[in-house]
C-alpha cells in the first residue's frame, strides 16, 4: 500500500476514525493490527520477520533489564544484533555477496556451487531492523528502560506511518508516546493533513514527473552523453529528495493525526554549504543512527586524526551498503566517505584561506562556492548511486564531459534549439517539463521561506483567504498535475 | 460527536465542495463520452473540440466502444488517411488510430491496447526517420490508458478540464472554439520545418534500440496471430530528404528500411522521384497534399502502385530484399 494510492486514501481515514472511537486503553491493539495489515499488503508472509525481530528484541530487552552484570547484558545485546543483522543479511545481502563471490571464482576459473537464494527483498527491512536495534542498544547502555508491554513494543517496531521508509525512530522518543492518552483534535488533524499534502505535492507533482527523465537517461546510458548525465544526476537529486522527504512528510503528518510526533528527517539539505552540513540535514534519522551507534563506538574523533578519517569513511561505506546490496551503493558511500574525510583534513587550511580573504559562512560568495561544491559532489555521487550497474557508472563517469563543450558553446551563442532537442529526447513533453520546473520553483520558494521557521506557523499568521488559497493551490496541483500515470513506488522502499 | 470532530468535518466539507462541484460538471459535460451517459453536449461539438485536444483519449474511448480489426497507426500523415475510403476499397473494417504528432512509442502502446480489445486482422504503421528514432520518446498514450480504467484520472486530466471549459464557452457563445492555428506564410513555415523541426529530430538522432526490439515483438505477435503487418514510409519533399544526408544519417535511414523489411511489408514512398521533387505535392516538407494521399491509398490498398518501392514481407523472408524493388511495379 503506497501513500500515494487510493488504497491509502481509504485506509487512513478509516483507521483514524476507528482509532478515536476505541477506548484509549485498547487503541494500541487496533493500531498494531492496522500496522500489520499495512505491511502485509506488500507480502503477507514477511510479517513473520517483523514478529521475529519484535520477539527477540522484546525478550533481549527484558533480559538485559533483569541484570546489572555487563557481560550478561552484552550477551543479550549480541543475541539481538546477530538475529536482526542475520535476517538483514539473509534477505538483503546474501545474494549480493554470493553473486560477487561467484563472479570472483569464475574470474579465476574456479568452481562455485552455492546456489542463488530466490527471495524477494522484504520492504523496509533496513528501516525496522535499525529501529529495533536502536532499542536494544539503548537498553544495553541503560538509557532506555526495558519495555514490558509486548503489544506496545510490537507497535514501536511496526508503527505503520514510518514502518517501511522511516524516519528511523528512537525508542526514547516513540515508546512513551504510545502510552499517552490522546484525543482527536482539529489542530493535529489539520496540521497533519497539511504536511501530508505537502509531501504528496513533492512526490506526485515533482518526483514522479522528473523520474521519467531520470529513468530515460539511466536505463540507456550508452545512448546519451555528458550533458544528459549531468542533467540526469541533477534531476535525480531532486527526484530522490522530493520522493524521500515527501514520504517523510506524509509519515510525520499521518502520525501527527494520531497525536504522535515523529522526528524531523530533512531540513533543506540543498541549502548546505558543505557535505558535512548536508548530512546533518539529509535523512537525519539515519545519519544520527550511524553517529550514535557506529561512529562513536568506533572511537569517533577521540582516537587521533587518522582514526577519525577512517571512522568517517567507515560510516559512509556502511551507509552505502545499508542503502542497497549493490556495488554502486558501496561506491556511492565510499565517494562520500572520501570527500567527507577530505573536508575534515582541509578544514583548517580552508578556514585560513577564506579568513585571509575576509570571507565567512555569511559571505554570499563563500556560500555560493560552498553550495556549488556540495551539490557537485553530491550529484556526482548520485550518478553512481542511480546507475544500474557499476559498468554503467564507470561508463558515465568516463564520458561525463563528452559533448558538454559543444553544448555550452551552442547555448552561449544563443542557439537554444540544442536545448530543445536535448529535452525532447528525455521523455517529457513541453507541458510536463514546464509543470516540473514550476513545481521545483514552488519547492525552492517554500524552502527559502522555511529559513524563517515553520511554513505552517508562518501561514497560520496570514488571513484566512490567503491560507485557503495556498491549500487549494496545493491540492489542485496534486489533483490536476499529479503525475499519477507516471507513478513510481517510493525509492527508499527498496532499502 | 465532539466539537473538534464537528469542526473538522465542517471545514473539510467546505474545502472539498469545489472539487465535488468540478467533478459533477465534468461528469455532466463528459467531453470525451467517457461515461457514455447522455451528455447534453452535441457529439459534433465534442468532435470539434475534445478530439483535437486529445486525439488519443478520443480514439481510445471510441475504439473501446466499437473495436475494429484493421488499424492505421502513426502520426499526422497517417491521420490524414481516409479509413472509410480504404475500407470500401478493400472490404475490410479499418480504423484510423493515428495521432497528430504521434510517436512510435504511442503507436506501439496503441497496438497493445487494441490487441487487448479485439481480434486484429491488419496493422499498418506509418513512420519515417523522425519517428524511428531513439530520441522520439513522446508519450501521450500512457496517461490515457491510466484514465481508461480510473474515472478519477479522467476527471482530473488536464485536457478533459480544458475541453470541458471550451465546450461550455462554445455552448454559451454559440461560436465553436478554434483549436489549432492555421499556418501563415507557406514559405516561412517550409523553412521552419527544415531548419527547426528537422534539426531537432535529426541532430538528436539515436539508434532506436528499444523500438527495434518492441517492433520485433509486435511482428512476432502478428505472425503468431496471423495479423498482417505493413509499414508505410510516407513521402517527404526532397528538401527534407537532403537533410538526412546533411546530418549524416543515410546509414540510419538504410538500417530503418532493413529492420522494417524483416518484420513486415514495407511501402516506401520516401525516395527521390518526380513526386517527391515536386513542391506542389506538399503542404510543407513533411505533409503531402490530398492528391498524394489518394495516390498512396491506391498504391497500398488499391493495387495501383505509383512512386512506391515495395519490399520486405516479414518473417517469411529473414533477409530483406532491397535491391530488386526499384521498379515500383505491383507485387
Amino acid at each position: 500500500m503506497f501513500f500515494n494510492s487510493l488504497h491509502y486514501a481509504l485506509f487512513l481515514p478509516l483507521v483514524v476514525g476507528l482509532y478515536f472511537l476505541i477506548p484509549a486503553r485498547r487503541r494500541w491493539m487496533f493500531l498494531l493490527a492496522a500496522s500489520y495489515y499495512f505491511y502485509m499488503c506488500w507480502k503477507m508472509e514477511y510479517i513473520v520477520l517483523i514478529v521475529i525481530s519484535t520477539l527477540v528484541d522484546y525478550y533481549a530487552g527484558l533480559a538485559m533489564g533483569r541484570t546489572e552484570e555487563k557481560a550478561k547484558r552484552k550477551k543479550f545485546l549480541v543475541l539481538s544484533l546477530i538475529s536482526n543483522l542475520g535476517i538483514l543479511f539473509a534477505f538483503k545481502y546474501f545474494n549480493f555477496f554470493n553473486e560477487s563471490a561467484r563472479a570472483t571464482f569464475a574470474y579465476f576459473d574456479l568452481t562455485y556451487n552455492i546456489p542463488y537464494f530466490d527471495v524477494l527483498l522484504p520492504v523496509g527491512i533496513s528501516f525496522y531492523t535499525f529501529q529495533t536495534l536502536s532499542y536494544t542498544i539503548e537498553v544495553y547502555r541503560g538509557k532506555q528502560k526495558p519495555e514490558t508491554h509486548l503489544g506496545i513494543f510490537a507497535l514501536y517496531v511496526s508503527f505503520f506511518p514510518q514502518l517501511v521508509a522511516g524516519p528511523i525512530e528512537r525508542s526514547t522518543n516513540l515508546l512513551p508516546q504510545f502510552y499517552k492518552e490522546t484525543s482527536f483534535t482539529y489542530r493535529n488533524t489539520a496540521d497533519g493533513l497539511k504536511l501530508i499534502v505537502w509531501g504528496l505535492f513533492k512526490k506526485v507533482v515533482i518526483a514522479d514527473r522528473i523520474g521519467v527523465m531520470v529513468a530515460t537517461i539511466f536505463n540507456n546510458p550508452h545512448q546519451y552523453s555528458g550533458v544528459e548525465y549531468i542533467l540526469g544526476a541533477s534531476l535525480f537529486a531532486y527526484q530522490v529528495y522530493c520522493d524521500f522527504s515527501g514520504y517523510s512528510d506524509i509519515a510525520i503528518g499521518t502520525a501527527q493525526i494520531f497525536g504522535i510526533k515523529l522526528m524531523t528527517n530533512f531540513r533543506r539539505p540543498f541549502h548546505a554549504i558543505s557535505l558535512a552540513e548536508l548530512w546533518q540535514r539529509w535523512h537525519i534519522s539515519l545519519s544520527t543512527w550511524f553517529r550514535d551507534y557506529l561512529y562513536i563506538p568506533l572511537g569517533g574523533s577521540r582516537k587521533g586524526v587518522v582514526r577519525t578519517y577512517f571512522n568517517v569513511f567507515m560510516i559512509f561505506f556502511v551507509s552505502g551498503l545499508w542503502h542497497g546490496a549493490a556495488w554502486t551503493y558501496v561506491l556511492w558511500g565510499s565517494v562520500h566517505g572520501v570527500f567527507m574525510a577530505l573536508e575534515l583534513m582541509t578544514a583548517k587550511s580552508r578556514q585560513r584561506f577564506f579568513g585571509g580573504l575576509r570571507m565567512g559562512p555569511d559571505n554570499i560568495v563563500y556560500r555560493a562556492l560552498g553550495l556549488f561544491y556540495t551539490m557537485t559532489i553530491f550529484n556526482f555521487a548520485l550518478l553512481i548511486f542511480r546507475a544500474l550497474t557499476v559498468q554503467d557508472a564507470f561508463y558515465m563517469v568516463r564520458h561525463l564531459f563528452d559533448g558538454v563543450g559543444t553544448f555550452l558553446g551552442s547555448v552561449l551563442t544563443g542557439d537554444m534549439l540544442v536545448v530543445r532537442g536535448l529535452l525532447r529526447g528525455l521523455g517529457l513533453s513541453q507541458k510536463e517539463l514546464t509543470i516540473a520546473i514550476l513545481a521545483i520553483l514552488v519547492l525552492e520558494g517554500a524552502q527559502l521561506l522555511q529559513r524563517r521557521g515553520s511554513l505552517r506557523a508562518q501561514l497560520g499568521t496570514k488571513p484566512v483567504f490567503m491560507r485557503w488559497a495556498v491549500y487549494y493551490s496545493l491540492v489542485a496541483a496534486i489533483v490536476f498535475f499529479g503525475a499519477f500515470n507516471m507513478s513510481q513506488q517510493f525509492i527508499y522502499f527498496q532499502f | 460527536m465532539s466539537v473538534e470532530v464537528t469542526k473538522f468535518l465542517k471545514k473539510l466539507a467546505i474545502f472539498v465542495l469545489p472539487f465535488v462541484l468540478y467533478s459533477a460538471v465534468i461528469g455532466f459535460i463528459d467531453p470525451f463520452n467517457y461515461f457514455d451517459s447522455g451528455s447534453p453536449v452535441r457529439d459534433e461539438l465534442k468532435q470539434d473540440i475534445s478530439f483535437k485536444l486529445n486525439y488519443a483519449m478520443w480514439k481510445m474511448l471510441e475504439f473501446r466502444q466499437t473495436p475494429h480489426p484493421d488499424l492505421l497507426l502513426g502520426d499526422s500523415r497517417m491521420m490524414d488517411m481516409d479509413a472509410q475510403a480504404i475500407s470500401s476499397l478493400t472490404g475490410d473494417d479499418f480504423y484510423n488510430f493515428a495521432y497528430g504528432g504521434g510517436s512510435l512509442k504511442e503507436a506501439i502502446a496503441t497496438i497493445r491496447f487494441a490487441d487487448d480489445q479485439t481480434t486484429l486482422n491488419s496493422l499498418t504503421i506509418g513512420l519515417d526517420l523522425n519517428s524511428y528514432n531513439g530520441s522520439d520518446v513522446k508519450d501521450r498514450v500512457s496517461e490515457v490508458l491510466g484514465a481508461l480504467d480510473n474515472p478519477f484520472l479522467y476527471i482530473t486530466n488536464n485536457t478533459v478540464m480544458i475541453a470541458a471549459w471550451k465546450l461550455m464557452k462554445s455552448a454559451v457563445s454559440g461560436q465553436p472554439e478554434r483549436i489549432g492555428q492555421p499556418v501563415g506564410d507557406r514559405d516561412a513555415f517550409w523553412r521552419t520545418q527544415l531548419d527547426v523541426t528537422a534539426r531537432v529530430y535529426f541532430a538528436n538522432y539515436r539508434d532506436p534500440v528499444l523500438y527495434r526490439a518492441q517492433l520485433t515483438e509486435i511482428a512476432e505477435l502478428c505472425q503468431e496471430k496471423g495479423i498482417r503487418l505493413s509499414f508505410i514510409i510516407f513521402p517527404s519533399h526532397k528538401d527534407l530528404m537532403d537533410r538526412i544526408q546533411s546530418y549524416d544519417l543515410e546509414e540510419a535511414n538504410r538500417m530503418m528500411r532493413q529492420d522494417l523489411a524483416v518484420m513486415g511489408t514495407v511501402y516506401d514512398f520516401a525516395w527521390d522521384n518526380a513526386s517527391t521533387r515536386n513542391r506542389d505535392n506538399f503542404k510543407d516538407p513533411y505533409h503531402f497534399t490530398p492528391e498524394v494521399m489518394a495516390s498512396i491509398i491506391g498504391s497500398v490498398w488499391g493495387n495501383q502502385p505509383r512512386f512506391v518501392r515495395i519490399y520486405g514481407s516479414g518473417s517469411a523472408h529473414p533477409e530483406p530484399v532491397l535491391s530488386d524493388l526499384e521498379s515500383g511495379g505491383p507485387r
